[in-house]
């Protein structure tokens, strides 16, 4: 249980071979303890890749204030990315355009 | 054919007859590895009375009220050793044939313990925490690995278009750590809390 609580680790089964994370482990000793029965389930991200992705949902709306005429643009939105400097980097290239 | 059940000698309590074995490998199982087996016996008991013979099958079920205990089988005509492990008693019956044969009555026995071969081949997991560099965590081996499933799930920025969000993966593992069954109980619940202690 030690091992297992971690932010993630290597998995490694036959040809699988990744780095996940552990959702879930359970370890049941059989009633005659002949047997120690465990269930492990986890999970990985297979796009995009967590070391270089980068992921941006923005929306952009316009409003106008019909008695003043003023005129407002917000853009809100999520960016994800590997870092905060490449992540600030891409929020400064949308407020740019 | 002798038979001593945790130290009491069955054979001297009457007349042992047969020792048919049973080997039932587990369902589960990736290979033969894990196996329940029984052992039937007959207990005959052969007094002149029904009472003389209650006597004896009495002390017989006082033997057996011992749940787990050592079962020593030993072929008295070459001194061979068949058995000498612990095991569990299993239902026993005291059938009635309904002939009145008073003078002739009998219990069958059946012990039962489990057979595991943990030298056989078998596909294993292996598990290393992620820490920090330059620290090392130790790499586990997660033991006999008995189904293994992938799946894969995918988010759309929209439901008419391809472009993904992103992807996941899922894995389910499951398996069994086997222990040595030819120590008995205490030691095998010993190692367990161990292992539970240690993390």
């Amino acid at each position: 249980m030690t091992e297992i609580n971690g932010k993630d680790g290597q998995l490694v089964y036959g040809a699988f071979d990744r780095t996940v994370r552990v959702e879930e482990f359970s370890a049941e000793a059989s009633a005659d303890m002949d047997a120690l029965n465990w269930t492990l389930t986890a999970s990985y991200s297979r796009y995009p890749d967590e070391s270089t992705g980068i992921l941006a949902e923005y929306e952009v709306q316009t409003n106008e204030d019909a008695q003043t005429g003023q005129v407002s643009l917000s853009l809100s939105g999520r960016i994800v990315a590997p870092d905060a400097a490449t992540a600030h980097s891409i929020y400064a290239t949308l407020k740019g355009a | 054919m002798q038979l001593w059940y945790n130290n009491v000698p069955l054979h001297s309590l009457g007349t042992i007859e047969g020792g048919g074995q049973h080997w039932a490998p587990d369902p589960d199982a990736t290979a033969p590895q894990r196996a329940k087996v029984t052992l039937k016996v007959r207990l005959h008991f052969i007094q002149i009375s029904f009472g003389a013979n209650r006597v004896q099958v009495d002390a017989a079920r006082a033997a057996l009220r011992v749940p787990r205990a050592i079962l020593r089988w030993v072929n008295e005509a070459t001194s061979a050793e068949y058995l000498n492990r612990e095991v569990a008693i299993g239902a026993y019956d005291w059938p009635d044939d309904g002939k009145g044969n008073t003078r002739h009555q009998w219990i069958v026995l059946e012990f039962a313990w489990h057979e595991q071969d943990k030298t056989v081949p078998y596909l294993t997991a292996t598990w290393r925490r992620s820490m920090s560099p330059p620290a090392v965590a130790p790499q586990l081996t997660l033991g006999n690995v008995s189904r293994f499933s992938e799946g894969y799930s995918a988010a759309r920025y929209s439901p008419l278009r391809s472009a993904r969000s992103g992807a996941n993966g899922r894995v389910s593992l499951a398996g069994q750590f086997l222990a040595d069954t030819t120590k008995p109980l205490a030691d095998r619940a010993a190692a367990w809390s161990r292992s539970k202690s240690s993390g």
